[in-house]
């Protein structure tokens, strides 16, 4: 049941920063991210057995590898990008949050461009030369 | 037909799912829109990939293509440091490459030196050594001497044309084996080729002569000498 211990490291930190705060706001914030990045990092790890399923799937249906490659690292992006993001809006820095929140978007985004790139092409193609 | 619809069927029923799969992973709502957006390109271009086929080709290579260079230009714009890792392991390649560099020079040094002090002594030309230094590059690994025969023959300017016959008829051989056949071979191919002294094979003497030298001069033990004469 891993799920108690995050649950019970979480309050545990809560209760910390809670106790620490009124002293060392600093301290408050060190302690909320260091137990951020530990819950994402012993979660992480769990993420493996989905990709691998995943990864056994496109390779038995025979779909070709750059899609599954394009989906995985959009969740990765997003991921991160997630993860950041609320570092730093627990900080209090709501601008630099959403700026981070922005930069996954755009990087996403940028996934789809050879893609469109295709579709597009073979859409020009389809017209009628000369027309 | 029924076998390529099958396939084609299957890829879309797997892109789909994988699609939903990658809506749950997803951490919140503001990236699934946009995440949404480039899993559906994905679905459209598997469902029209027959369509692509006729018209386009191989449009997956064209797609991989374009990931690859989007890559590729992200990577340029990072300002890369490297690690001291990478630092160190360069540092390590250059100085093996230096090593590499310096024993080879002086391998052709030694050669060159060796060769010289050859045709001084043995009154000969175009002597070629080739020096070998164990992987330390301290000391000398192995020479091996090809002497030229040119010199040993008593007609040398007349016979010059009879006497290459006779060495492209006798093949090369190795003495440097042990004494007892470079004693014996000469008889025996003197019986057979009745050539005298024009034969590639290396004299005592001048085998002799040229492991002193090379002691003297260099201190390579007689065993890592391999002396030969010249052949075809």
């Amino acid at each position: 049941m891993e799920i108690i211990q995050i649950v019970g490291l979480g309050l545990i930190a809560t209760v910390l920063i809670l106790v620490v705060r009124e002293q060392k706001p600093m301290f408050a914030f060190l302690l909320a991210a260091f137990t951020g990045l530990f819950i994402f990092l012993y979660v992480i790890g769990r993420i493996d057995a989905v990709i691998s399923m995943l990864e056994r799937l496109a390779e038995q249906t025979g779909i070709p590898s750059i899609y599954l490659k394009t989906i995985l690292k959009i969740i990765g992006i997003a991921y991160i990008a997630e993860f950041g993001a609320q570092i730093v809006r627990d900080a209090g820095q709501e601008g630099i949050a959403s700026k981070i929140e922005f930069a996954g978007k755009v990087l996403i985004l940028v996934m789809a461009v050879p893609i469109i790139h295709v579709i597009v092409e073979t859409v020009l193609g389809l017209m009628p030369p000369g027309g | 037909m029924l076998d390529w619809l099958s396939g084609w069927l299957r890829e879309i029923i797997t892109v789909i799912l994988l699609a939903a799969i990658v809506d749950l992973l997803l951490p919140n709502k503001a990236m699934q829109r946009y995440a949404r957006l480039v899993v559906g390109l994905i679905v459209l271009l598997t469902i029209l990939s027959p369509l692509l086929k006729v018209f386009q080709g191989d449009f997956n290579k064209k797609v991989e293509a374009g990931m690859n260079a989007w890559d590729k230009a992200s990577a340029e714009h990072y300002a890369e440091m490297p690690t001291l890792q990478d630092i160190t392991k360069e540092a390590e390649r250059i100085s093996r490459e230096q090593q590499r560099q310096a024993s080879a020079l002086a391998e052709r040094q030694l050669a060159a030196a060796m060769e010289q002090e050859l045709d001084t002594r043995l009154k000969t030309q175009g002597t070629k050594a080739v020096v070998t230094l164990d992987a330390a590059g301290k000391s000398i690994e192995s020479v091996r001497i090809t002497l030229q025969p040119n010199d040993h023959t008593d007609s040398k300017d007349s016979g010059s044309s009879s006497s290459s016959q006779d060495q492209t008829e006798i093949a090369p051989i190795d003495i440097a084996v042990d004494v007892s056949v470079q004693l014996d071979m000469p008889a025996a191919e003197t019986s057979d080729s009745g050539a005298g002294q024009d034969e590639p094979t290396v004299e005592p003497a001048v085998k002799s002569e040229v492991e002193h030298s090379l002691r003297q001069g260099w201190g390579v033990a007689a065993d890592r000498i391999d002396i030969r004469m010249a052949g075809a």
